[in-house]
């Protein structure tokens, strides 16, 4: 069955909506907290007046590296903020970030509307990472004894900018702070990754900072379809596709390690034939010949994304329900879509735990072949890849962790605990191998559960099967 | 104005669905109408007053997260709720609905302009109990000469849950042409019969697919006509709004 089959058959299953009168609201992600400006109250104490507010600090991010917290199921754990926001002026409407930051901000903070852009402090960041520069040269056997950043930083796992917030936005063009630490992962020739939409690191500066690094640099720019109206429905301040396309073609030529990312994959919306084929015309026409993929996330279950979903005229519910809630359905999707792309000889991976037995590279960011230093080993998408790699034989839990311990360790204690458990099926199984197609528990030891690969079977199908 | 009776049941019965998760409505009176919009404009249901029930003296809306009494009154756009307890006097006043009571009568009168020939079925209450809730459509069909099937599919766990009625039923629903198959999200259904235990549903026929009527059995007892829009099974996901082809 190929993805259109199944797509024809998934579309009898979960219906599209109509309405008997078009809505278009206002959308609000979050509901605001309430907080007020200029409240005070009478302290009968000090008998005083006293201004009752907490200010964010608008200015700057106290923040320095950090291991994800979904460093349990991610390869490339290590993130480096840069840029933060309110509000992403790329507006993309699937994004859940911008909810959560109004969530966070405005629940704690009297002053986050006002907050505009803010940064890191790079002189601090570079001063913190010259102190660890000293780890990176330890005999590997220490550098395994360190945790935490220490240890990421080690053993070179390539740094993440974008992540939370775009880190090449017009602003950062005119301040060039991302520019400043790109200067200075290069100086000190360490690897990085970059997740963008933006058109800016294309130009001279960047690239000459990008290609520079002698560790190596990638990017992964999403771009999830080739349809230029359903692109400016979901991503109305966001670069064009054509944007996008000459970045990638500028990056390529200057020796970066270019994935396009199609996250989130968005069931009957960025999947017609005619936009699919043009895709990856286009995107091969650059010179990439990565892409990683993703379904949509859990966390865009809110009723404003619902809304502005709805608002641009495309039934939510549908691409949400086949697309993500029903993980088997969503997985089963997103494999025979990446399938198309790799019959146009694209290399293609995923972070999606039931295809991760499938990806073309064992990391599912697509650089695993680029970066010669260190990813974590120690989580359910490289416990999986292990499984799979040992097909026909039982897999402990002590197997697994000695083969993590050759590849530097786990970085924290607790992260061990935490995949321990996913590997026992505990914990929060939406990122547990227990999705992994394939991998299948086969017995008990002291501790816990023992997993093998089955080739050839697929839960998924199975489950579409009594559907139909 | 404060209401009494079938009124107050009307509007206790649409805002329990409101918390209860199943249908996010607004409500709208006038005259000798109420109606009741959900959220998504998926569902609309107009309910007459019975001839000995005073109508409405002025138009009404306000959304159904808002209702705090039976005792209101629109004051400059807006509703006021009044509540008299233990000698106090509390008024909560909130906002307009998304439209007005005319309008929202305008869109079931479009909707209602042409003799329905549908393909009908009864349904009663009782019947919700064989349907599982956490799944999120309900897809009805029926073939000519047959009795309709209604079909759940579990998405998460796999399986598919078919109703179709046993022989010798009390109503016995044998169609005159197939329709469907066409779908209703579970929550819009079960909502239905909150306000009735037994509805006359009237699904387009196939290849006319546009929205369902729905009207009580006793009307004497409540005068209700609904409207619900269809969920199709094409490989479309743009929402459109229903075209009245009938």
């Amino acid at each position: 069955m190929n993805y259109y089959e199944l797509r024809k058959i998934v579309a009898g299953i979960v219906p599209r909506m109509t309405q008997l009168k078009t809505t278009h609201r206002h959308t609000d992600q979050v509901r605001e907290k309430g907080r007020k400006r200029n409240y005070s109250q009478y302290n009968l104490v000090h008998k005083e007046w006293r201004k009752q507010e907490r200010l964010l600090n608008t200015e700057e991010i106290n923040s320095f590296l950090e291991v994800s917290v979904r460093a349990s199921a991610c390869p490339m754990p290590f993130n480096m903020d840069i840029w933060d926001g309110l509000i992403c002026p790329f507006a993309c409407i699937y994004c859940y970030a911008n909810a959560f930051r109004a969530s966070l901000y405005t629940a704690f903070f009297d002053n986050s509307k006002t907050m505009g852009f803010r940064h890191c402090n790079p002189t601090y960041y570079k001063q913190e990472i010259d102190k660890m520069l000293k780890y990176r040269v330890l005999p590997f056997e220490d550098k395994k004894n360190l945790t935490g950043i220490n240890k990421a930083f080690a053993l070179d796992i390539p740094v993440r900018m974008g992540i939370r917030f775009e880190d090449f936005l017009k602003k950062e063009g005119r301040e060039k702070v991302s520019l400043e630490m790109l200067q200075y992962l290069a100086q000190i020739e360490y690897p990085v990754m970059i997740n963008s939409k933006a058109f800016l690191p294309s130009r001279e500066d960047y690239l000459k900072a990008l290609s520079d690094n002698k560790a190596g640099t990638a990017i992964h720019i999403t771009l999830i379809s080739s349809n230029d109206e359903v692109l400016k429905n979901l991503e109305p301040g966001a670069p064009t596709y054509a944007e996008r396309l000459q970045a990638m073609r500028e990056l390529v030529s200057a020796g970066v390690r270019v994935v396009a990312r199609i996250e989130p994959y968005l069931f009957l919306l960025t999947d017609e034939p005619e936009y699919v084929n043009k895709y990856m015309e286009d995107v091969w026409d650059t010179g990439v010949r990565n892409i990683t993929f993703d379904t949509y996330s859990y966390t865009a279950q809110n009723q404003g994304i619902r809304q502005s979903f709805i608002n641009v005229g495309y039934d939510y519910d549908r691409l949400f329900l086949a697309g993500c809630d029903s993980q088997p359905l969503g997985s089963l999707l997103l494999g025979k879509f990446m399938d198309l792309f790799r019959e146009r000889g694209f290399s293609c991976s995923t972070f999606d735990l039931g295809n991760v037995p499938s990806n073309d590279q064992a990391v599912c960011c697509e650089v695993g072949d680029w970066f010669k230093g260190g990813f974590s080993y120690g989580c359910t998408v490289m416990a999986a890849r292990y499984v799979k790699e040992r097909e026909g034989k039982h897999t402990t839990w002590k197997d697994y962790v000695a083969w993590v311990d050759k590849k530097g360790g786990f970085l924290t204690e607790d992260l061990k605990q935490e995949v321990k458990r996913l590997w026992n099926l505990e914990g929060n199984v939406a990122y547990s191998h227990r999705w992994a197609v394939g991998l299948t528990p086969v017995g008990q030891d002291e501790d816990g559960n023992i997993w093998t690969y089955v080739s050839g079977t697929d839960y998924r199908e199975e489950l579409l099967k009594t559907m139909i | 104005m404060k209401i009494t009776g079938q009124i107050e049941q009307i509007f206790s019965q649409a805002i329990a669905l409101n918390q209860s998760g199943g249908l996010r409505n607004t409500i709208y009176a006038l005259n000798r109408e109420i109606l009741v919009l959900n959220y998504d404009h998926t569902v609309l249901l107009r309910f007459r007053l019975r001839s000995h029930e005073a109508p409405f003296a002025e138009h009404i809306a306000f959304r159904a997260d808002d209702y705090d009494s039976n005792d209101f009154v629109e004051e400059d756009g807006k509703i006021v709720f009044t509540t008299q307890q233990n000698g106090f006097v509390r008024k909560k006043s909130c906002g307009r609905a998304e439209y007005s009571p005319q309008e929202v009568k305008d869109l079931f009168l479009n909707y209602m302009k042409s003799d329905d020939n549908g393909e009908e079925v009864i349904l009663n209450a009782t019947m919700l109990s064989l349907l599982d809730t956490d799944l999120s459509h309900i897809e009805f069909s029926g073939e000519k000469g047959s009795t309709f099937k209604m079909v759940q599919r579990n998405i998460y766990s796999g399986g598919i849950i078919e109703i179709q009625e046993a022989n010798g039923g009390f109503f016995k629903n044998e169609l005159n042409n197939s329709f469907g198959p066409i779908g209703i999200k579970t929550n819009d259904f079960t909502s239905l019969f909150a306000f009735q235990d037994t509805l006359k549903f009237s699904f387009p026929s196939r290849g006319k697919e546009d929205f369902i009527t729905i009207r009580s059995m006793d009307r004497n007892k409540r005068d209700m006509i609904g409207i619900v829009a269809c969920c199709l099974y094409d490989e479309i996901i743009k929402i459109k709004e229903v075209q009245n082809g009938r």
